[in-house]
């Protein structure tokens, strides 16, 4: 009895041991994630390094006055779990990745009603409007992680 | 005849001392014009002749370039690749899918830059919007779902997003 309870203990641990092993041989993509609040309330661009933004905002006919950055962090993206960026307005970003082709991967976000996926790469930046929030409109801004 | 030669030796040996031999080669050598020749030809001679008499040294060099060469065009590229972070193989950004629940009675805008990567994925009111009953927002449990097709409007444009350049 003693000697069936030592080897289910270890079966487990074993068993535990390779799932952890596996999970952290899955591969997983880093990625920035900053949520940044725009509105016509104020002129206000903080931090300054938005005003690039503003412009390519304005340069695509889309006009806010103030750009104001709520968070900034660089999440490790796996297919499974997928991680939640809680944004102020009560809506839930999750991102997952997609899939892994050769060295490129892709990355799906779901920002309910939208759905987006977008393959990672080491310039650019994807702006994904993410709802209403006091008077002006919150904006997830995906970017590369520090290469 | 070992005694003659001896003598004959000795009397040419007698005669070349009498001669102020100082200075002949430079005289002799400033009498010969240099004429150097041709590049073509002058690069020729040496690669036979160095070819000819240093045939390891040049096998050595041959491999040592070779291996340069191999490294500059494949190493680099392979290292520089491996020394990316995972996944960002591909130069810029670039959206591949975007879908909207069509319950939500917004359509997407998709503005994208090809030069810069960068993507502004916008939504607007769909046009059937208003025929939908607000009440049917609750479908998506989270109210602020319908928001994104009652953001504030931004300042009054001459022309809306269209997906042309950013």
């Amino acid at each position: 009895m003693r000697t069936q309870t030592r080897w289910g203990v270890l079966s487990l641990a074993v068993g535990m041991l390779s799932s952890a092993l596996a999970w952290a041989d899955a591969p997983t993509v880093k990625v920035k994630v900053e949520v940044v609040h725009a509105s016509n309330a104020n002129d206000v661009v903080e931090p300054p390094m938005l005003a690039s933004m503003k412009k390519k905002f304005a340069q695509s006919g889309i006009h806010y006055s103030g750009y104001r950055r709520l968070s900034e962090e660089t999440v490790l993206v796996r297919s499974t779990p997928p991680h939640v960026v809680a944004l102020p307005n009560g809506k839930k970003a999750s991102l997952v990745l997609d899939k892994v082709e050769g060295a490129t991967a892709s990355v799906r976000v779901a920002l309910p009603p939208l759905e987006t996926v977008y393959e990672l790469g080491r310039e650019g930046s994807v702006f994904l409007q993410a709802g209403a929030h006091q008077g002006g409109v919150l904006i997830l801004v995906l970017s590369p992680a520090a290469l | 005849m070992r005694a003659t030669s001896g003598l004959l030796r000795l009397g040419l040996e007698t005669q070349a001392d009498e001669v102020d031999w100082n200075g002949f080669a430079q005289r002799v050598m400033a009498r010969v014009t240099p004429e150097p020749l041709p590049f073509w030809e002058r690069l020729q001679l040496e690669v036979s002749e160095r070819w000819t008499h240093q045939r390891v040294l040049w096998m050595g060099g041959v491999a040592v370039a070779a291996t340069a060469a191999l490294l500059l065009t494949v190493g680099v590229p392979w290292v520089q690749r491996m020394s990316l972070p995972v996944g960002y193989g591909a130069p810029r950004i670039a959206v591949r899918e975007v879908t909207v629940d069509s319950r939500a009675h917004v359509a997407p805008v998709v503005m994208e830059n090809a030069e810069t990567g960068d993507a502004i994925i916008w939504l607007v009111d769909h046009e059937d919007a208003q025929a939908v009953p607000s009440s049917n927002s609750e479908d998506w449990g989270d109210e602020s779902d319908e928001d994104a097709a009652r953001v504030p409007a931004p300042r009054p444009l001459s022309d809306r997003p269209t997906g042309g350049e950013l």
